[in-house]
């Protein structure tokens, strides 16, 4: 058997993580027009989950983020309706049609969602006012807080939130995508403020260099999947130079307790 | 049946390794043979074909060199030179070139054509373009410096052409490779990192057959490991995973008449 640890073991066997906690913090469902998707089923996802040993993915809509919440939240709430235990869902609103949002959130609330999502495709800013009832939804609810971040700015929009909404778990998407030391910054400042990881590049260094940070605990695996695809995103953890302790902790143990539980810390 | 410790693909061998140092060290690492070699180990990778770096920053005949000395002693490192259209000094001759390489165990060439300026059309890559099919040696070329209607073009010119598509993006079913793979048999795609898209490697190995595709880990920039979990747990059959893992490429290397 070749591998340093349990998981480059499993991976070089082609074989599924069974013995870990794995939950995929960063998923979507849907279809997209830029992104011309083979399979955008429910069972080639699960299916999917079952080949890596992913336990739980944590999925938002793509029709949602777009433009097209009820319809694309519609689907996701009949997604985590048949597979209860394999996925969890975020609401995404249409950011720019305020007196939609309230009502919406309320729905997928009741409807089984357990975190909110928000995307700057959305066209707003996250300081924008519209994005006020949001941070405010969450934090009345201790929802998990999923933002897709691109830019310097979005994080420097998103920060007065993290000290305003204090139950609220913050996870910055794609971390390392723009200066990482910003990343460590926040990770290290706030909290209720975590990493997820998911890069289209797979960037060379970069979970190591969080890792090295002392941001292990704060760090929680995502494949952006269907965007991407889970097999590739999983390697950039599997395969980090870091411990077997902290690939542990960062594909599944911190998401489990970050997201499944409930607050800040628990 | 895998070997004993080997990855359960049998093997694996990379396409696409690009190396050299960059005019400024980047943080985390620094791309040379003795870190590639590292990357290798660690990944279980038992071969790599190899570009260098010095192709693009001084030219493509002193990157070659550059290459070559580097790579001296280490056979598990395969070159692959970048032959331009005109050759090289004092010949002029791209045949001539690549019966250099040849006869250094290259067996893969590479071109951008952005970098040193001149065009895939077959008007101006047709000798080297007959050179390759004589010899039937592959073509390494990148999906972001290459122009597909110039590629289309070359391999309707000369369809005995082997191309190798590196750096493919993740946009899902690719709109516009889709039909250079169905009107070009000889195109074949690298599986990297980059190229990461939910259930597409199955349903290409479907559509088209497991025979077209290699693997390749983005060195340096990529995290390998990407790579290796990308194919194993693709969901590919027992053949397929072999052929894209090593099969595929051993072929083509075999195929070259030396």
């Amino acid at each position: 058997m070749i591998g340093a640890d349990y998981f480059e073991q499993q991976a070089f066997a082609g074989a599924p993580l069974t013995d870990a906690v794995v939950i995929d913090a960063h998923g979507h469902i849907g279809d997209n027009q830029a992104f011309a998707f083979v399979d955008t089923s429910m069972e080639a996802l699960v299916a999917t989950m079952d080949r890596l040993g992913v336990d739980v993915a944590c999925v938002s809509s793509i029709p949602a983020i777009y433009g097209q919440s009820a319809r694309g939240n519609d689907e996701l709430l009949a997604a985590i309706a048949e597979y209860p235990d394999r996925l969890f869902g975020y609401v995404v609103v249409d950011i720019g049609y305020p007196e939609r949002i309230p009502a919406e959130l309320d729905r997928c609330l009741a409807g089984g969602v357990r975190g909110v999502k928000i995307h700057s495709s959305s066209g707003l800013p996250y300081a924008h006012p519209n994005y006020e009832p949001v941070y405010n939804f969450a934090a009345a609810h201790g929802l998990p807080l999923l933002a897709h971040t691109w830019s310097d700015q979005e994080l420097d929009d998103l920060e007065p939130q993290f000290a305003r909404c204090p139950n609220v778990n913050f996870l910055l998407g794609h971390a390392g995508a723009v200066a990482r030391e910003h990343y460590v910054r926040l990770a290290h400042q706030y909290p209720n403020v975590y990493l997820e990881l998911c890069f289209s590049v797979c960037p060379r260094g970069l979970v190591e260099y969080f890792v090295g940070e002392g941001l292990a605990a704060k760090m929680l695996w995502g494949s952006d999947c269907i965007f991407m695809s889970m097999e590739q995103q999983i390697g950039r953890v599997i395969f980090a130079k870091i411990s077997e302790a902290d690939k542990r902790l960062i594909l599944g143990e911190t998401a489990a307790r970050v997201l499944l539980g409930k607050g800040p810390g628990r | 049946m895998s070997e004993p410790e080997a990855p359960a693909c049998g093997r694996l061998i990379a396409c696409d390794a690009f190396m050299g140092a960059p005019p400024v060290p980047g943080p985390d690492y620094l791309p040379d043979v003795g870190d590639l070699l590292a990357e290798m180990t660690r990944l279980h990778i038992s071969a790599a074909v190899v570009r260098h770096r010095a192709c693009l920053q001084v030219s493509a005949h002193l990157g070659n060199d550059v290459l070559m000395d580097e790579i001296a002693g280490h056979p598990e490192l395969l070159p692959a030179w970048f032959v331009s259209p005109d050759g090289r000094e004092p010949q002029f001759d791209p045949a001539f070139t690549l019966g250099q390489m040849i006869a250094a165990g290259g067996r893969f060439a590479w071109a951008n054509p952005t970098a040193e300026g001149f065009s895939l059309q077959p008007w101006c890559c047709g000798r080297h373009y007959a050179a390759l099919v004589e010899r039937r040696v592959p073509l390494l070329v990148e999906y972001a410096t290459t122009s597909l209607q110039d590629l289309h073009e070359a391999m309707a010119a000369f369809p005995e052409l082997r191309v190798v598509l590196l750096q493919v993006p993740r946009v899902g079913r690719n709109r516009l490779v889709e039909p250079l793979l169905e009107l070009h048999p000889r195109l074949h795609l690298c599986f990297a990192p980059a190229f990461s898209v939910h259930e597409y490697w199955p349903d290409l190995c479907r559509r088209f057959g497991p025979h077209r595709w290699l693997w390749g880990t983005h060195y340096p920039d990529a995290e390998g490991g990407a790579a290796v979990t990308g194919l194993m747990y693709a969901g590919l059959d027992p053949e397929a995973l072999q052929a894209v893992a090593h099969g595929n490429i051993e072929r083509l290397m075999a195929e070259v008449i030396a």
